[in-house]
């Protein structure tokens, strides 16, 4: 399955879930979720912070509509089941799709098969290997600083005006770069590597979602 | 044939003039060598030459020309094929994190297909001999490594005119020889070539052309007056290296790796305290991770001792005032905006505001050619000014120990002069301990204690130093 693809899937399962109630393909897509999960060997340490992440909107989703929902008991135990499950299907499906994506390869793909804008591409690619570079600043900045004979502290305004003017200045020089490295907005682009979509993704994805829709419509799954 | 022409050219930047009355040809089979002192404005020149003027600031009055056509109003996709450039910031240049991506990022700007592609990044990186480093991350490269994929970028991109802008202040000596005779048969294959280099050592019996930037005019020199450019001490390579009692610093099965590269392995070292201390080696084999390590910047195992201390039984903060670096890239060493706040700054938590009054610091700012551009931001500076003025901060605060990371790089002769005068002086008169990485070693051995030689066997006290 191509990057694209798989989050198209994500995207369309998102979407539908999102208007729909049941209790059982939540749960249903979470097992898959950690089956995939597993599958990949994300560690253990994963499992415990997707579980501390989703904790509170579960519990929050699911006292706020058990407790002050409308309806009868019953109803309303759906619902705030629904809406606990939901929060779960999302975290764990967002964590399947991230434990099995490559951030290069999607973009990528996505620059290739919809077509997205290279600036935008390549955008992203050089914001996201900015992020180490700003953390070691930062830590650089604080080392002068105490050489210096300044303390800055993580709160320090001179700390990240610094960070940000220095953030400025690369992205600056790298721009330039990009342009003196043939980089045109707008002009086409040759692609070293293809990122085509596949027709067993388009199965999977074809599958998937008539499953979906037949335990919701058809069997009307809890 | 392919011409890069500037034809009385004066560049502007904030309503200052930088260059005036500029007028410089590049064709294919030239190798020209531009000198002139920190500041002058070689970057500013390259940078327009190369286009990105006035997309990227910079007021031109001209327009530069590519074979009779504004080089500005050139599509960058095929601007790259006639005209490429490599920056003096070796770690700022690269728009991906893998030096294949990277390299394939700027050939897929020229539309070539894979074959294409993986044919020209196999050549050029081959070409450079940094085949060894194709799957590398780039983060992790020194900056001598950096600069050499920068070239083989520009190789692989097949540009006919290279602009290189102080390509090599962060190369070894064998390397810089090696890219030299690179370059020169890049030329004899048709390439035209301007470089930028304070160094002139190596360049005369290589180069057609010879420029010198000299109050913001340009003067082709005449071949018959080249020899006083070229002149090297080289009689000045001997350090004593005399035993000493004390030590600054003591390694004890001390282990260093910087990512998956091991930089030191159970190595035991005793470096002079109050002396100063060369460190020399090839790029990329951990010379600057050294110092960090002593800066306790870096992770290390083993025991290391600060004046007889362990390093990680200091507190930091404390340890910080006694220990000093002046790190590789100069920008990472500033707080404030204007070079005088920074100055001001450093006065004020000096640990020897007694030594360093206000008439020595102003003789020093002279001395360095600082003079004029008080009110100036630090980010405008010059390389080389940057260099300058990051070297006196950290001078005016006189910690205990001073570790430099390549502090000359950049800087013309008379500057490196200077700059070690100042450096030997404070060293004296204050007893600090300097311990300093440089590739840039004429001229500079008379200031020298001792010479350490680090390479693939690790650390060895060493009398002769190549250059």
């Amino acid at each position: 399955m191509n990057e694209t693809q798989k989050l198209l899937l994500v995207l369309l399962i998102s979407i539908e879930i999102a208007f729909t109630k049941s209790v059982y393909l939540n749960l249903f897509l979470i097992v898959v979720s950690i089956l995939i999960l597993i599958v990949t060997k994300s560690h253990l340490k994963t499992f415990a912070r997707l579980l501390i992440v989703s904790i509170l909107p579960a519990v929050g989703s699911f006292t706020s509509f058990y407790f002050f929902g409308t309806g009868d008991e019953s109803q309303r135990l759906h619902f705030a089941l629904v809406m606990t499950t939901r929060v779960g299907a999302y975290v764990f499906m967002g964590a399947a799709f991230m434990s099995t994506m490559v951030l290069y390869e999607l973009l990528r793909s996505l620059e290739q098969n919809v077509k997205m804008s290279a600036t935008f591409v390549y955008g992203i690619l050089g914001a996201l290997s900015f992020i180490p570079k700003i953390i070691n600043s930062v830590k650089t900045i604080r080392a002068v600083g105490l050489m210096r004979g300044e303390v800055l502290s993580f709160w320090s305004p001179k700390l990240y005006f610094k960070a940000i003017s220095q953030a400025l200045i690369w992205s600056n020089n790298l721009a330039m770069a990009m342009t003196s490295h043939g980089f045109e907005e707008g002009e086409s682009r040759s692609y070293h590597r293809l990122f085509p979509t596949k027709v067993s993704g388009w199965l999977i994805i074809g599958v998937g979602m008539l499953l979906i829709q037949y335990c919701l419509f058809v069997i009307k799954l809890w | 044939m392919t011409e890069l022409k500037a034809n009385h050219l004066d560049i502007k930047f904030d309503d200052e003039i930088i260059l005036e009355d500029i007028s410089l040809e590049i064709r294919p089979e030239q190798f020209i060598l531009l000198v002139g002192s920190s500041g002058c404005g070689k970057s500013t020149l390259m940078t327009a030459l190369a286009g990105l003027y006035p997309k990227y600031g910079g007021e031109l009055s001209q327009e530069v020309s590519l074979n009779h056509q504004s080089i500005a109003q050139i599509k960058a996709n095929h601007r790259a094929k006639k005209v490429a450039m490599l920056f003096q910031h070796p770690d700022q240049q690269f728009a991906m994190d893998r030096v294949e991506d990277e390299l394939i990022f700027s050939l897929e700007n020229l539309s070539l297909t894979t074959e294409e592609i993986d044919k020209r990044i196999n050549s050029a990186l081959s070409e450079v001999g940094i085949e060894s480093l194709r799957h590398r991350e780039l983060s992790y490269l020194s900056g001598g490594e950096l600069q050499k994929v920068a070239l083989a970028e520009t190789l692989a991109m097949g540009a006919e005119i290279i602009l290189l802008d102080e390509p090599f202040a962060a190369v070894d000596p064998e390397h810089r020889h090696e890219l030299q005779v690179l370059l020169k048969k890049l030329v004899d294959q048709g390439h035209g070539i301007l470089v930028s280099d304070h160094d002139t050592s190596g360049y005369e019996n290589l180069i057609t052309d010879l420029y010198r930037i000299e109050n913001r005019h340009i003067a082709c020199i005449d071949s018959t007056a080249w020899s006083p450019f070229f002149k090297q001490d080289v009689n000045d390579s001997i350090v004593t290296n005399d035993e000493f009692n004390e030590s600054v610093f003591s390694m004890a099965h001390v282990t260093v790796n910087n990512g998956k590269q091991s930089i030191l392995k159970n190595s035991s070292f005793e470096w002079a305290k109050d002396k100063i201390t060369l460190i020399t080696g090839p790029n990329g084999i951990g010379k600057s991770s050294l110092l960090l390590t002593f800066a306790r910047l870096h992770d290390y195992e083993g025991s290391l001792l600060y004046q007889r201390k362990l390093l990680d039984k200091l507190r930091k903060k404390i340890y910080a005032r006694k220990v000093g670096l002046v790190f590789q890239n100069a920008a990472d060493q500033f707080l404030n905006i204007t070079v005088s706040e920074e100055v001001e700054q450093a006065r004020a938590h000096s640990h020897h505001a007694d030594y360093w009054t206000n008439e020595k610091v102003d003789r020093c700012i002279q001395k360095l050619n600082l003079i004029g551009i008080e009110k100036h931001s630090v980010y405008e500076l010059s390389g080389g000014q940057q260099k300058k003025l990051q070297i006196l901060i950290m001078l005016i605060i006189a910690p205990d120990t001073l570790l430099l990371d390549e502090p000359l790089s950049g800087l013309d002769t008379n500057s490196i002069q200077h700059v070690m005068k100042i450096i030997k002086q404070s060293s004296n008169d204050l007893e600090q301990s300097i311990i300093m990485i440089s590739h840039q070693t004429h001229g500079i051995i008379q200031y020298i204690d001792y010479h350490v030689r680090f390479d693939q066997n690790g650390l060895k006290y060493e009398s002769v130093v190549n250059s």
